[in-house]
Order: C-alpha cells, then sequence, then structure tokens
C-alpha cells in the first residue's frame, strides 16, 4: 500500500495540474477569509467562532466541494484510460491495498491544501485578536472528515469509467445531492427529513464549524468514506469478472 | 440462473450488506452521541440554568418552532439538547410562509419565534436563544408572579391605551407573559416594594427629588433591577445619579440621515446591531427609537460586560449625535465638527451595582436607553422594539439570573468587533493569502515539475 501512496503521490506533483488545484484552493479560500473578516469588522459585535470561522469553515468546505473531484477524477480513469490499470493488477498487491493506496495519496494532497489555510487565524494574532484553539480544530477535524467522505465518494465514481470528465461530473452530482437533501426541507413531512437532515453532508458539519464535535457525525463521515470505498472494491472486483478493464 | 446473474446478484448483495452494517452501526452512533464543546465559552452545551429550569418540568411541554425555510438548523440543535435532558419535550418545526393563518392564530408575526405550551398556558418569544428559550420555560413552570412597577410622579408615560405615546399595549404584554403591572408613586412610599422584580421608569418629563434618587439607589444596592427609558429633556438630577452609577446622559439628539425611518426627519434612527451581551441576548431584529439621546459611559470608566457597565447598543455609524436638544427642534441638523459627536452613537448602555453581601445575592441591574418611544403604543409595532422591551424586562426581573445564568461574552475590546485590524493590516493579510501563499505554491509547482522533466 505504501508503494502505490508513494507511486501516487511521485505521480501527482509531477503533474501541473495538483499545483494549480492547490494554488486556485488557496487563492480562493485567502479572499474569502479576506472578505469574511471584513464583514467581521465591519459588521462586529459577535465572536469569532460565530462571526468568523463559521463562515469561513462553511465557505472552505465549499471550495473543497468545488475541487475535490478533479483530484478524485483521475485516480481510476486515468489509469483505465492509459491502460496502465491492467499493469497495476500484475502487481502483487490486493485490490484493498490499490484501493487504499491512491485515496491515502489523495487524502495527503487533501490535508496539504488544508494545512495551507492554517496561515489565517495565525495572520489575526498580529491584532492581539483572542483566537481560540478549541473551535480551529473542531472545524479542520470537520473539513477534514467530510473531505476525506468526499474523496471517497470521488473514488468510487473515478473506478467506474474511464473518463476523468464523467467521473468528474458525476462525483459533483452525488456530491451536490448529500449535500443539498435537506434544502428543499418542506416538500417532504417531517419523518423524511429526519431520515434526510441524518444523511445530509452539510447538517453533519454544522456543528464542526461551530466550534463542537459530535460523536455521531464523526461515525457518520468515517462510515460514508468507508461505504465508498468498499464499493469501490465491489466496483474493481466486477470489472474483472465482466471482462472489462 | 447464469454465472453472470449470479456475479450481479452477489454484487448487489454485497453492496447491500456493507450499506446494512454502516446504517446499524450509525443507529448506534445516534442514540449514544457524546458532544465535545470546543468554545471558549462552552456554548454547545446547556447551561447549568437551563438543565435546572429543564428538571423543573413535570408536565408535557411543546415547542412550535415558527422559522424561515432553510434555516431550521440552527434552532433544532437546540432543541435536539435540551429534548435529549427533557423527556417531556416535544417539538414542532413550522414553516411560517407555508402556515400564515396558523401563525396569525397563535400569535406569531416573526420569523424565529416559539411558541411554548405548557399547562394549557401559550408563550410566544424569539427562538435564537437558549437563554430566551430557557427564560421562557421558567416563566412557564414557575407560578409565582413576578412584579413590574412602573413609576409615576414625574409625566411617564401612562399603562392604558389611548395615547400613541402610553405603554398600553407594552402593559398588557407584560400581562400576557405573566408579569403583574403597578404603578409606583416613588414620593409617597417609604421605597420600592421588595416583591418587585423590575421597576420601570418610562420616559419621566420632570426631574426626581434626592429622596427618590435614593429609594432608587438602595432598591438597586439591594439586588433590584432598574429599566430608565429617558428622553432628550433636561434631567440633571437625574443625570448626577445616573453619573454616579458609572452612566452618562448628555444632552444631545441622535441624527441619523442615512438609516432614518423613512418618512421621518431623521431624529427616528435604527439601532442596528446588538452587542454581545446576555441581556441582550437573541435579539436579532433591529429596532427604531424615536427621538433618542446618547447613553454612554462616563468618561474614563472602561467597558466591564459581566460586573461593571457596558453599552449594549449603538447606532449606525453614518449617524451622529447633535449637542443641544433644542436644536434639533429647528429643523434638519448638519454635523457640526467639534461640537457634535460622530456616530455610532451609544443608545444604550448597562450598569451592575455591587451585589449585596447575603449569600447567592445578585447585583443589581440598571438599564438605560436614551429614549422613551419605541415601547409606546405607536412605535412597540415596529420592527423589533417588542422584542426589545420585552427581552429586557424579562432579563431585569429575573430573579435566578445573577447566580446561574451563562456568563456573558468577555469580548469586549472595541466599539463594534472584538478584533481591531487597522486597514494596512487587512490589505497586507489580502496580499499574503490570495496572492502571495498561491503564487509560492504555484512557483514551488514549476520547479518541481521543470526538475524532474529534466532528469527524465
Amino acid at each position: 500500500m505504501i508503494a502505490v501512496l508513494r507511486k501516487e503521490l511521485a505521480s501527482w506533483f509531477a503533474s501541473p495540474l495538483a499545483w494549480v488545484v492547490m494554488a486556485l484552493f488557496l487563492a480562493l479560500s485567502g479572499f474569502y477569509f479576506y472578505t469574511n473578516l471584513s464583514f467581521f469588522l465591519l459588521n462586529g459585535g459577535f465572536d469569532l467562532t460565530r462571526g468568523l470561522w463559521q463562515y469561513q469553515f462553511v465557505d472552505l468546505l465549499q471550495r473543497n466541494f468545488f475541487l475535490l473531484p478533479l483530484v478524485t477524477m483521475r485516480l481510476f480513469a486515468e489509469e483505465r484510460r492509459h491502460g496502465t490499470l491492467e499493469l497495476l493488477w500484475t502487481y502483487p498487491l490486493r485490490d484493498a491495498q490499490i484501493v487504499l493506496g491512491k485515496y491515502l495519496a489523495a487524502l495527503v494532497v487533501f490535508a496539504l491544501m488544508l494545512a495551507g489555510t492554517a496561515i489565517h487565524p495565525l495572520l489575526l494574532l498580529p491584532a492581539g485578536a483572542p483566537v481560540a484553539a478549541g473551535p480551529l480544530v473542531a472545524g479542520y477535524l470537520g473539513l477534514f472528515l467530510v473531505g476525506a467522505a468526499f474523496l471517497a465518494c470521488g473514488t468510487f465514481v473515478s473506478s467506474l469509467t474511464d473518463s476523468q470528465v464523467l467521473a468528474a461530473a458525476a462525483t459533483y452530482t452525488l456530491l451536490v445531492l448529500f449535500w443539498a437533501l435537506t434544502w428543499n426541507e418542506f416538500a417532504v413531512g417531517a419523518p423524511v427529513l429526519w431520515i434526510l437532515s441524518g444523511l445530509s453532508l452539510f447538517d453533519r458539519f454544522y456543528t464542526f464549524a461551530r466550534g463542537g464535535i459530535d460523536t455521531r457525525d464523526v461515525v457518520f463521515l468515517l462510515l460514508f468514506a468507508a461505504v465508498f470505498l468498499a464499493w469501490t472494491l465491489l466496483a474493481l472486483g466486477a470489472r474483472r469478472w465482466r471482462g472489462v478493464r | 440462473m447464469s454465472t453472470a446473474a449470479r456475479n450481479r446478484a452477489a454484487l448487489v448483495l454485497s453492496a447491500l450488506a456493507v450499506l446494512s452494517a454502516a446504517v446499524a452501526v450509525q443507529a448506534f452512533a445516534e442514540v449514544w452521541n457524546r458532544r465535545l464543546d470546543l468554545t471558549p465559552e462552552h456554548r454547545l452545551s446547556l447551561s447549568p440554568w437551563t438543565l435546572g429550569v429543564l428538571g423543573e418540568v413535570d408536565r408535557p411541554l411543546r415547542i412550535e418552532l415558527w422559522h424561515r425555510r432553510g434555516e431550521r438548523q440552527r434552532s433544532l440543535d437546540l432543541l435536539e439538547l435540551m429534548r435529549d435532558h427533557c423527556p417531556e419535550l416535544s417539538w414542532e418545526l413550522v414553516d411560517l410562509d407555508r402556515n400564515p393563518q396558523r401563525a396569525k392564530d397563535r400569535g406569531v408575526d416573526h420569523y424565529d419565534r416559539a411558541v411554548l405550551s405548557y399547562d394549557g398556558r401559550d408563550l410566544v418569544v424569539p427562538a435564537g436563544s437558549e437563554e430566551v428559550l430557557t427564560g421562557a420555560i421558567a416563566k412557564l413552570v414557575r407560578r409565582t408572579p413576578r412584579v413590574v412597577s412602573f413609576v409615576t410622579g414625574h409625566r411617564e408615560r401612562g399603562l392604558t391605551h389611548g395615547k400613541d405615546e402610553d405603554y398600553g399595549r407594552a402593559a398588557g404584554l407584560l400581562r400576557d407573559e405573566g408579569f403583574e403591572v403597578r404603578t409606583l408613586p416613588l414620593l409617597g412610599e417609604p421605597g420600592v416594594p421588595a416583591d418587585a422584580s423590575a421597576v420601570v421608569v418610562a420616559g419621566p418629563e420632570v426631574d426626581f427629588v434626592p429622596g427618590e434618587l435614593a429609594k432608587l439607589g438602595s432598591y438597586l444596592d439591594g439586588g433590584g433591577s432598574v429599566l430608565l427609558l429617558v428622553d432628550p429633556v433636561e434631567l440633571p438630577a437625574l443625570a448626577d445619579w445616573l453619573a454616579g452609577r458609572g452612566l452618562r446622559l448628555r444632552d444631545d439628539v441622535v441624527v441619523d440621515g442615512s438609516n432614518r425611518v423613512y418618512g421621518s426627519d431623521g431624529t427616528s434612527v435604527v439601532v442596528p446591531f446588538w452587542r454581545e451581551h446576555e441581556a441582550t441576548a437573541a435579539l436579532d431584529v433591529p429596532a427604531v427609537l424615536g427621538r433618542a439621546r446618547s447613553v454612554a459611559l462616563v468618561s474614563g470608566r472602561e467597558e466591564e460586560p459581566e460586573t461593571g457597565g457596558s453599552v449594549l447598543a449603538r447606532t449606525a455609524r453614518e449617524s451622529f449625535a447633535a449637542a443641544g436638544a433644542a436644536r434639533t427642534r429647528a429643523g434638519q441638523v448638519t454635523y457640526e465638527e467639534g461640537r457634535d459627536e460622530q456616530g455610532p452613537v451609544p443608545v444604550m448602555a448597562v450598569a451592575f451595582s455591587a451585589a449585596p453581601a447575603a449569600a447567592g445575592a445578585r447585583a443589581g441591574r440598571l438599564v438605560v436607553v436614551g429614549d422613551a418611544d419605541f415601547p409606546s403604543d405607536a412605535f412597540l409595532p415596529l420592527l423589533g422594539n417588542k422584542d426589545l422591551f420585552l427581552h429586557l424586562v424579562g432579563w431585569l426581573a429575573d430573579d435566578r439570573a445573577g447566580a446561574a445564568r451563562p456568563p456573558a461574552q468577555t469580548v469586549s475590546l472595541g466599539p463594534l468587533s472584538p478584533v481591531f485590524v487597522s486597514e494596512r493590516h487587512l490589505r497586507w493579510i489580502l496580499a499574503a493569502t490570495t496572492f502571495v501563499e498561491p503564487l509560492l505554491v504555484l512557483a514551488a509547482g514549476v520547479a518541481v515539475v521543470v526538475a524532474r522533466r529534466r532528469r527524465s
């Protein structure tokens, strides 16, 4: 698995796409931090957690939503298109090791992107702002877990097709579904809404953004990722007996 | 069955088995949820006060939450937390836009309102915060009526319907919320009665005599609560008394040409933001003041939101306090440098007196608003005026609040925000986050890609 991870990371960072995606993510995150901070300074009277970090974390999550499918679209689709996936199958590796290696590589890239935004709270320190660590820990943990769920979803979709564009588009579709399940909340009755609310990635992120950690949300996001990774394994196994690449 | 069909069936069953196992684990996690609250103020946990009040609920308590579309989550979290600690509590989320007639029947006239039903009584309150919801539950659960006394003898506003400037509607609302409303002729009484939960001075036009102020002072120092609503009229004795308690009344009128109420002359001003303080918790709608004066801390006094004094509300940045109340009666007033005070102008402040020596006693609370029009029959229905008045009286009259309420915010560094960032610092932040860091990443990327291509 480590070998796959290293190969994936090497391949990822050899491509200009990775750096462009990271730079784009940081530029957008930085601009939103600036606008959120300006809004907070002008319309303050709130505390930092609710008035600044909550908005900033939700904005960062939206950036992840748009950019992470670009990270996962290539994981299997690119290999399949270039015919290198068959070569990978010939290595003495289990399917699970291949899937986990690729997934972890995507997670590392994502973690690096997130780490770049850690300068935002640091930039407030010269102003003497009372930056509390707790809400930041909760917010970043939530971002990482939801990002991990996004990546698992994208990994699964990438395993189903040899078109990177199709993989990204289908991932967006699935994520939009899980993101906005409860947006039209009045179109359904209360019992259905209760179920949909439990499946909504946005609702699961809400407590993290406000500086708290609910164990049920942590478990949900980990399970979300685990289910999609398990389905990736099943999809790859199915391709073998179906006789397609 | 063909091999392909068997494989497909096995695939579907495997996928469902994975999903089922995940659902089972999640169901367990939902039941055994634990919350880790990492906010410095423990905002995501229920306060001991709330837990205590919920512990007193011994009959079915129903909460209808009337909310704006898409903002269900904000109050839902609080209700779920409360239900975890109160098996008698049930709640329902209701869309105000889809149920206008039902909203009208229930007395709901704004988004984010909660209707609480307990033991045959209903109560409508803002639903935005734990404090307000808990206060409402406490009102329903505790049966002893609390007394609000309105001081008379200084040409204050009346408590009956009929004139626009009187407080007929406001008094009626207080009675609806379970308060007993009385009048209090201070001059003829030996002091403020001990059972008064709060004393309201509603727009005096005649100044107080020293004996009256001494009675009010003694009541405050004994842990009482006073709401003082003062229009821009000359009240030198009252102003001196307030100065002794750390609050300043100036001879001025707040003027706001840009945020003025449509059709007014600029002296009816909107208070757009509320200071984070337990006295103004959950106030989420701006209020409209009539002809208002500034109320501030006396010069040199530091803000101490929890123990000393604090400004609670200011007008917009574009407003100013025109010195000399008589000046504004002549017509349109323009800002005069050096004479007038540039906005945002403080128009509401709180001061605490020292807590009495008795164990568990709370400090006296004095809230001063530089306007007596906002709770009047003419102004009460405007924007958030009703909420402001009821919330202030409720906060002042809550006799258990002092010892057990969650602590107020400790942030109090600037007039509008707890963080002061200079314009230069802000530009520097924009440059660093939006340009410098991403460009450094791009530069690193170019270096790595070029180096690898050269090597290969």
